[in-house]
């Protein structure tokens, strides 16, 4: 995927969980449209199988598009939303010629209504560049298919009923494209507002950053090394006795620095830590952050804790072999020399363990360039490669 | 560093949008309606025509506008003027009409639609609700009114009214999704809120510490292998300098957090903010680390070589790299300072961007080569590339 030009739903993957319920609804409409004029117009019908076939092209197509917009899953691609939006195309086109020869008025064909709508859901997964192309193919298709049925009809009724077939095309096709340009620029410049306020507030956190100072090793630091400083100044002479506490001070704050060093903080916040190859070196703040924030959330669920999470680092599958025990199905996609993660929050069977945690996936998908959660009955499976 | 927060969740930017999209659908409803009217070849009176096409150019105008204030009293006038536009537009339109027009006709259908989208730009649900259909209920009023006045046969608007209830589905779903997508995100906003705020303390903690170790730990050893007797200037002056840290490491911590503002500052000032900016425009993550600050020791016209080296190998990375993420670091070499441009994209293998002049590292390469740096790449295609841009600290700016 180019780097230029993002869809909003990568750049802020909570619209993808109101841009799914969208869809469905958007889908339910466009399937109850068509067999509400179907049956409304039976006499118009000329050859059943076809307009079955279309159906069925529709359904799928529809369909395609709830199972691709799944929030659990990175995004709907150009590839999945190419698949559905070809399928409801050819279903527009199978149901105008099933009904050729037959087809009094093109107001009631439910083609161009259904390949509008899935223009208009559009909006939230593809660019704006990718919209406009395709609603100026779905009009060219719908004219076409439109001048089918009307081809005797003189100039003027020809543009009298393009106009109408192509008005609800062109009209929603055009509103997905400019939805997705304003809010792609909003979400841009909101993004860039929001960096600007924090960049800003850090230095409101010296106390802070002061008080954890003192809070780590360096008062072994002062408890030891100060007394000696302060007495070696007051003599001002080096002994042989300084000399070997000097050594020993130094060998001992050395293997408390390795000590330190090997600490990793996300370590405490779970249960299972399993990073054999120091990866979490790795993640960035952002990425710790986000992995910090839904283990938090996780473990604050009531009746759950840190010990019912795991985490667990790697290279290419060998996180996903690991402590999820077969959940990574995907982990042969990823290139051997990527970095993966696996995040496991295991639940009792009393509570769905997907409940709520959409927004935590998104939250993870801003982080970390791929994601993928797998609900099974009693726990969650996050995969992430950084 | 970029925020990890959800960016929308209230759904101002969401509603800003709908509103713009909204106002394209009613403009080509209403532009549909007028080409229409020439199609069908309905026959205004001459001294109609006028009218009619004000009343639809009103009625487009209000919609546009209810779209784009917030003002509920507002909207609620301009929705009427709106219902004016429409009347005044249908009354003329169906003036010569003969008695086989219905009031359903598709000429009236569409700009009812075209008033009835005016709700999807509501701050609620409610509020979406009530706009729609207070926007379908007056064009229709407005369109029966006018339509009875000249004798038209009334008949229900079926697939105005299956818009309008099409549109008050989608609304209450839309809405019920953004109240799903909301769920915990409260939580979610204070936990990485109150997360990376602990994150940047104990980074700014970890880096004071770091420092003091590694100066203490020098010093023992210093000590431990200079020969008895009376101590040195050397040792009085670290010891002074050892104790004061030790004993007040707030001192510590102001120099590194200054060392942070210091950095982002330099960033500002040394030109290589907005290229950051400008490819993040570009939807391309950076993270910049090593000292930005050194580019400010590099003459004027050499920085901006450097730097618009850098623009363009992060522009490669936009268009070639297929990675959403990339690294600039500054560094400072024995005789030179140094920029490496890293990703983590496709990469490529050397002889396959061999090639004709024009490529745009040849461009880059120039830059540099011109102001007498050099510039290496490494790239394993599937592993990404590295491009190292370095210029001799002779044309720094202190001999510039």
């Amino acid at each position: 995927m180019s780097a230029s030009g993002r869809t909003a739903q990568e750049i802020d993957p909570l619209s993808g969980i109101t841009a799914r319920i969208f869809a469905m609804a958007v889908g339910c409409v466009a399937v109850i449209s068509a067999t509400t004029l179907t049956l409304l117009n039976p006499q118009e019908i000329g050859s059943p199988p076809l307009m079955l076939l279309a159906f069925v092209a529709l359904v799928a197509g529809f369909g395609h598009l709830v199972w691709a917009a799944d929030p659990f899953r990175r995004t709907v691609t150009r590839a999945r939303y190419g698949i559905t939006y070809g399928l409801v195309l050819v279903a527009a086109v199978l149901e105008s010629l099933a009904q050729l020869g037959r087809d009094t008025d093109v107001r009631n064909d439910w083609g161009p209504i259904a390949v509008a709508l899935v223009l208009m859901v559009s909006g939230s997964y593809r660019r704006p560049r990718e919209i406009v192309v395709g609603t100026v193919i779905a009009a060219l298709v719908v004219a076409g298919t439109t001048v089918l049925h009307s081809g005797t009809v003189g100039l003027a009724g020809l543009v009298g009923a393009t106009t109408m077939s192509g008005t609800l095309v062109v009209a929603l096709g055009g509103g997905a494209a400019i939805f997705a340009a304003s809010l792609i620029a909003g979400l841009r410049a909101e993004r860039r507002r929001s960096d600007d306020v924090r960049r800003n507030r850090n230095v409101r956190d010296r106390r802070r950053a002061i008080e954890e100072f003192l809070g780590t090793d360096i008062e072994a630091l002062r408890r030891e090394v100060l007394p000696f400083f302060r007495d070696l100044k007051l003599r001002d002479a080096l002994t042989d006795g300084d000399r070997q506490q000097a050594a020993e001070l130094a060998r001992l704050l050395r293997s408390s620095l390795a000590r330190r060093l090997a600490d990793e903080p996300l370590e405490g916040l779970v249960g299972v830590f399993d990073d054999p190859l120091l990866l979490a070196a790795a993640l960035n703040t952002e990425q710790r952050t986000a992995l910090r924030t839904v283990l938090s959330h996780f473990a604050g669920l009531p009746g759950r804790s840190a010990s019912d999470l795991s985490l667990v680092l790697g290279r290419g599958g060998v996180a996903g072999g690991g402590a999820a025990g077969g959940a990574a199905d995907g982990a042969a996609d990823l290139p051997a020399e990527r970095m993966t993660g696996e995040l496991v929050a295991a639940f009792g069977a009393e509570r769905g363990p997907t409940a709520g945690i959409a927004p935590f996936v998104g939250l993870m998908q801003l982080a970390f360039p791929h994601v993928d959660a797998h609900p099974t009955r009693d726990a969650i499976v996050i995969r992430f490669d950084f | 560093m970029s925020l990890v927060l959800p960016t929308d969740v209230e759904g101002v930017l969401t509603g800003r949008a709908l509103g713009r999209a909204a106002i394209w659908v009613s403009s080509v409803f209403l532009l549909s309606t007028f080409i229409l009217v020439l199609a069908f070849g309905i026959v205004v009176p001459q001294a109609g025509v006028p009218l009619a096409l004000t009343g639809l150019a009103v009625a487009g105008l209000a919609v546009a506008w209810a779209l784009l204030v917030s003002h509920p009293w507002g909207v609620l006038g301009l929705m009427l003027v709106a219902g004016l536009g429409l009347f005044l537009f249908a009354f003329q339109v169906s003036l010569d009409l003969g008695p086989t027009w219905r009031s359903d006709s598709i000429i009236f259908t569409m700009p009812k639609i075209a008033i009835t989208v005016v709700g999807v730009d509501g701050r609620s649900l409610l509020s979406s609700l009530l706009r729609s259909t207070i926007g379908f209920v007056l064009a229709s009023v407005a369109v029966q009114v006018a339509t009875r006045m000249n004798g038209l046969v009334f008949s229900f608007d079926l697939p105005s009214i299956c818009i309008w209830f099409g549109i008050v589905i989608l609304l209450a779903m839309l809405w019920y999704g953004r109240s799903r997508a909301k769920r915990g995100v409260s939580t979610m906003q204070a936990a990485a809120a109150v997360e990376e705020r602990v994150t940047e303390r104990s980074r700014v903690a970890a880096e004071a510490s770091a420092v003091l170790h590694d100066t203490v730990l020098d010093d023992l050893l210093a000590l431990s292998l200079s020969p008895p007797g009376p101590l040195v200037d050397e040792h009085r002056a670290f010891l002074a300098k050892d104790i004061a840290s030790l004993a007040h490491p707030g001192l510590l911590v102001d120099e590194v957090m200054n060392r942070g503002i210091g950095d982002a500052e330099a960033l500002e000032a040394s030109g290589l903010a907005p290229i950051i900016r400008s490819a993040g425009n570009r939807g391309l993550q950076v993270v910049v680390s090593g000292e930005p600050r050194l580019l400010l020791e590099l003459d004027p016209r050499v920085r901006g070589e450097f730097l618009g080296a850098a623009d363009q190998a992060l522009s490669n990375v936009s268009r070639h790299a297929g990675t959403l993420f990339a690294e600039v670091a500054v560094a400072s070499g024995s005789q030179s300072i140094n920029l490496v441009v890293t990703d983590s994209g496709r990469g490529f293998a050397a002889r396959t961007r061999r090639g004709a002049p024009g490529r745009p590292e040849l461009s880059l390469r120039r830059r540099i080569e011109d102001v007498d740096g050099t510039v290496v790449v490494w790239s394993t295609p599937g592993q990404g590339t590295s491009v190292l841009m370095s210029v001799p600290v002779a044309r720094c700016g202190a001999d510039g």
